[in-house]
């Protein structure tokens, strides 16, 4: 009996203070984390086609292809069937695929997600969060940049 | 002074003779008219957009509000999205049962609001058997449920049936067992009788005068009949009969388009005419200061509205076993308590 006027008092101390989670949202933008993981962008600069991203996916997001002269071709992504997991970004030596906090990607059939590597090098940023700043910690280890003791696995 | 029902009113405004009982009927008829886009109004303004609304300042979160002004327009945009669906009727349904038990559910809410004085004269008749007139018609929506949970040939309407039966057998006992305390305290069922007996003042503090509101006169009894009430219109944590996390959506599975409206409708005419009876039995009915009545009527259903609302987004559903545990073993006991106490109280004391 205490616990449901409890339950009372709470629900209406939060009508009553108006503050909403939810945001109106094409005037106004959600806040994102930084740690939020969205839409992948690649770097063709960046990458050395060594195919660790596509090994590591563990849903067979990730598609590359390359002749036989192990120069990239092709580096095709279904953003609709990743499931987000950060691994290819995580495995990844040089940067070359990073997840944005780009959560706003819409398209009319499941088949426009699979985005190519045109499609991916041009996904924009999100309100010009750096997700390498804020995932450098973890990072570090990885490819022994940053301020500490160089970790060669 | 007693206020005139309505018919008499109108024949007063119009200059017609009320005692001629051809202008007295069609007069009625204009006056349940009247009445009943009142409550239909006050039903259509809740059900689509003040429920969205009030549920979402309880969790934090903006509703409607792209259709017109604060959303105001969800209103037509909902009645023409329900009433151009296709009325899929299924096989092997009661057709007769099946057909009528949506305008059972509809009508034996808005039926209540023949006898509750609404102030301003707005008032159709005053029969002296008032509160049992209302206590009878509001539970024929009880018969609606189970038609249609029956009639639906569906495994899981007819379960929302049987336990919407159950429900009402539970509650409807504690609920006319706590208005009967305040008939006790009243002296009369009249409806009139019954909101002139709280005008008196109660307390003076300070200047400000309390009236005897049977809701200040028996605090025990008003809480007693607000849960009761919750339950007897079906409402969180008592809705059961609809449970759409364990029976689909019970008794209405089945119905589509125009008779899901009048469910739908049903419904919310139903939680105003609960609203409308703690209105008028603890809250001193149309009463008030400053404004006029119909105003605080309406205020004080809107109120009882809110509450149903505010308990939907506070109190998790109960299980039917617990339901009904509550229902007979606690509520009923207590409610007989407050009888025997109000007797006690009003051939003692008063």
């Amino acid at each position: 009996m205490i616990g449901v006027l409890k339950s009372m008092a709470t629900t209406m101390k939060h009508a009553l203070d108006g503050e909403t989670f939810t945001v109106e949202y094409p005037e106004t933008t959600p806040e994102v984390s930084p740690r939020f993981r969205g839409v992948h962008k690649f770097s063709q600069e960046r990458c050395i086609w060594c195919r660790q991203c596509e090994n590591v996916c563990p849903n067979n997001t990730i598609h590359i292809v390359t002749d036989d002269q192990r120069n990239g071709e092709q580096y095709n992504l279904h953003v609709g069937q990743c499931i987000y997991c950060r691994l290819c970004e995580e495995v990844c030596p040089v940067d070359a695929i990073l997840l944005t906090q780009n959560f706003e990607f819409t398209a009319d059939t499941k088949d426009d997600f699979a985005y190519n590597k045109e499609q991916l090098k041009n996904v924009p940023w999100y309100k010009d969060i750096d997700p390498l700043e804020s995932r450098e910690p973890d990072r570090g280890a990885w490819i022994g940049e940053g301020e500490g003791e160089v970790d060669y696995q | 002074m007693q206020a005139a029902p309505l018919p008499e009113t109108l024949a007063d405004l119009l200059g017609l003779d009320a005692s001629d009982p051809g202008v007295l009927a069609v007069l009625s008829i204009v006056g349940a008219a009247v009445i009943g886009t009142i409550m239909l109004l006050n039903a259509a303004l809740a059900g689509p957009w003040a429920k969205r609304k009030i549920t979402a300042a309880f969790t934090d979160r903006i509703a409607v509000n792209r259709h017109g002004p604060a959303g105001l327009l969800i209103i037509v945009a909902d009645a023409v999205r329900l009433i151009s669906k296709e009325l899929i009727v299924p096989d092997g349904v009661d057709r007769p049962a099946w057909d009528l038990a949506p305008l059972v559910i509809a009508s034996s809410a808005l039926l209540g609001f023949a006898v509750i004085p609404m102030g301003n004269g707005i008032h159709l008749a005053d029969p002296e058997a008032g509160l049992a007139y209302v206590f009878a018609v509001a539970s024929i929506a009880s018969l609606g449920l189970v038609m249609a949970g029956y009639a639906s040939n569906n495994k899981y309407s007819f379960l929302g049936g049987l336990r919407a039966v159950a429900q009402n057998l539970a509650y409807e006992i504690p609920l006319i067992l706590t208005g009967v305390s305040v008939v006790l305290f009243a002296g009369t069922l009249q409806m009139s009788g019954i909101v002139e007996a709280q005008a008196e003042t109660l307390v003076s503090i300070a200047g400000l005068e309390i009236p005897a509101w049977y809701a200040f006169v028996n605090p025990f009894a008003f809480v007693l009949f607000m849960i009761a009430n919750l339950a007897e219109v079906g409402r969180n944590p008592f809705d059961i009969p609809e449970a759409p996390t364990e029976i689909v959506a019970g008794y209405q599975t089945e119905y589509s388009s125009v008779y899901f409206v009048l469910i739908y409708l049903g419904e919310f005419v139903h939680i105003f005419l609960g609203g409308a009876i703690v209105a008028t039995i603890f809250l001193g009915g149309p009463a008030g200061p400053v404004l006029p009545g119909i105003v605080w009527f309406l205020i004080k259903i809107w109120g009882v509205f809110m509450f149903t609302q505010w308990a939907r987004s506070a109190v998790p559903r109960v299980r039917i076993d617990q339901l009904i545990t509550i229902g007979w073993k606690g509520l009923l006991v207590l409610a007989f308590a407050n009888l025997i106490l109000t007797a006690v109280i009003v051939g003692v004391i008063v």
